[in-house]
């Protein structure tokens, strides 16, 4: 443990040479699984990557390429997850306090609305 | 080469695989993160490459020459001039334009009117991280804190070491030179120490902060008396969420990425907000560069030595030059000069001694949010309007909406959480298969694309 407090004792490395290749093979697994889940389930990121750069034969074949994914993806609804999130969090930048306002409304008005008189008979 | 692009995800994947494959091969190793440093650098603007290699060849070649001689006249000499060429390559960056205008000005108003020699000049993104960085590798090797003996490429690697290059932290010759003497070793929880920072900056920066400055902060700043109390106060408070996650997620990601490459950076924020006086302030906020100011500005004035009035001159030059640092604006000499008298009347109440309240934490609190208006504001007649024109006060609500009040709120209530708490996950991390955690981090990873805005603004500090 360092004496300085500002330096985690998470970096002290192990002194054990097989500890250091497993940790290196570990993080290999790591970032080849999620390069191939991000690359997978998010081409819409690639996508938009193309979009920002100028035309040229590699951003085009990449563009090309993620488009026919993005179109495999919609078909097979992988992409729903994305979407509805990205969907739901528009939909929370767009309200304002007057929606909630009338959300309030609405529901006071509900629970204060004489209720219908029991059934006869 | 921005850190939340795709551009920056594939180089850093090369870089990173590049470099365990030379595991064993640290000369190597080392050439080829200096190489990567420099396309890094390069990404913005190649021609300020040629200025980041004389300013660490400089540094370098006055190193060896320093720490190679005894204590003598010339040696002092040495060191004086390093210092001075670090400062006055800086200054010149930097200052040149702020100062010839103002001198213009100044003869203008005595009536001494000149045409002095105006001119564009562009600033290099991150000299005034470099330069200190330069000067911190001069001013250990005097004081015998870091080997002279250094060969040119560790030098190189240490000033321009692509995660801390543009905007930190501010890392020691004597944290980061001993670090390259041998191909580090990896462990799990520095991995996943690594990973967890860079998925939690990126979150912090494209998600919370983007969204307080687009949508709240810029536009009340931009013409703040058009806006109402309640729009004007929470963007100072979404200011201060906003700098505050987009400058620790750089340093964040910074530090994440110097682990992947098994290379460890201190830590540069601690929950600054939870501040319950100036003092514990500057020991949360930009670590790395309070205490560089510190350790190199504010002992050498003489520091606490003297009396009260030498104390607080010292404290004061050091504020004062710690605002200049950040940007060639009286805003930012005044945003110095705020917590200079701050901490300067608690020094002299005997208030950073004292045991603290919730009150201390929120009176600190709204003192540096009030500074953060000045450091906002492009100039003094923005900010002046910002606190004091309440013409429109009762202006309805138009820019917060719940969604910004609860990312404010977010930012804040982060400070609440237990501290060391990213540690603690990546502890419980380490202990779990790949296959896990990388669904968990690829989960992450398209749950803030998910949510972040098309294109990305430039991180605060770049500026500076």
């Amino acid at each position: 443990m360092s004496d300085d407090p500002h330096r985690d004792d998470l970096f002290d490395p192990s002194e054990d040479e097989i500890d250091h290749h497993r940790a290196r093979l570990w993080l290999s697994h790591i970032v080849v699984i999620t390069v191939v889940l991000v690359a997978a389930f998010n081409p819409v990121s690639l996508e938009r990557w193309a979009a920002s750069n100028p035309p040229s034969w590699g951003v085009e074949t990449v563009r090309l390429t993620v488009r026919v994914w993005t179109d495999r993806m919609q078909l097979a609804g992988l992409n729903t997850p994305r979407d509805w999130i990205t969907a739901r969090w528009n939909a929370l930048k767009s309200v304002r306090w007057e929606d909630l306002e009338q959300d309030d409304s609405a529901g006071e008005a509900e629970a204060t609305e004489t209720p219908p008189p029991p059934a006869q008979g | 080469m921005l850190f939340p692009t795709l551009t920056f995800g594939v180089f850093f994947l090369i870089v990173l695989s590049f470099t365990w494959a030379l595991d064993r091969e640290n000369g190597r190793r080392k050439l080829l993160l200096l190489i990567a440093s420099y396309v890094f650098y390069g990404w913005w603007d190649w021609r300020f490459c040629g200025l980041l290699a004389a300013s660490s060849i400089f540094n370098w070649a006055m190193g060896r020459m320093i720490g190679s001689m005894r204590e003598s006249a010339l040696r002092a000499l040495l060191i004086f001039l390093a210092i001075l060429i670090n400062l006055g390559v800086l200054g010149f960056f930097k200052y040149y334009g702020f100062f010839i205008e103002n001198l213009a000005l100044a003869l203008g108003q005595l009536g001494w009117e000149r045409d002095l020699p105006l001119l564009q000049i562009i600033l290099p993104v991150g000299i005034s991280f470099y330069t200190f960085q330069g000067i911190s590798y001069i001013i250990d090797i005097k004081r015998g804190e870091a080997d002279h003996r250094a060969g040119l490429v560790d030098a190189m690697l240490y000033i321009s070491f692509f995660p801390q290059l543009v905007a930190g932290p501010i890392v020691r010759a004597r944290d980061f030179l001993p670090q390259l003497d041998s191909a580090p070793v990896l462990t799990r929880p520095a991995i996943s120490l690594g990973l967890l920072l860079i998925l939690w900056g990126l979150f912090k920066k494209t998600v919370i902060a983007s969204e307080l400055a687009t949508g709240l902060v810029d536009p009340v700043f931009y013409t703040p008396g058009d806006f109402g109390g309640i729009d004007r106060l929470f963007a100072v408070y979404g200011y201060a969420v906003q700098i505050y996650c987009d400058f620790s997620a750089y340093s964040d990601i910074a530090i994440g990425c110097a682990a992947l490459l098994g290379y460890r950076f201190n830590r540069n924020f601690d929950q600054p907000y939870r501040a319950r006086s100036f003092q514990d302030f500057w020991r949360r906020w930009h670590i790395s560069l309070s205490t560089w100011l510190r350790d190199y500005l504010y002992k050498p004035l003489g520091g606490s030595r003297g009396g009260n009035a030498s104390t607080g001159r010292n404290l004061m030059i050091t504020m004062l030059l710690g605002g200049l640092w950040h940007g060639a604006a009286w805003t930012f000499l005044a945003w110095g000069f705020i917590h200079g008298l701050a901490l300067l009347t608690e020094r002299a109440m005997g208030l950073a001694r004292s045991g603290r309240s919730v009150i201390s934490l929120v009176v600190t609190f709204h003192i540096v949010c009030l500074a953060w208006v000045l450091f906002r504001a492009p100039d003094f007649l923005t900010a002046w309007t910002y606190l004091t024109d309440w013409s429109q006060i009762g202006e309805p609500v138009r820019r917060l909406t719940p969604l910004l009040a609860g990312l404010t709120v977010l930012g804040l209530g982060l400070h609440a959480l237990p501290a060391r708490g990213i540690e603690t996950a990546a502890r419980l991390m380490a202990r779990l298969r790949s296959p896990t955690i990388a669904l968990i981090t690829a989960s992450a990873f398209i749950l803030i694309d998910a949510l972040r805005q098309p294109g990305v603004a430039p991180f605060i500090y770049f500026q500076f």
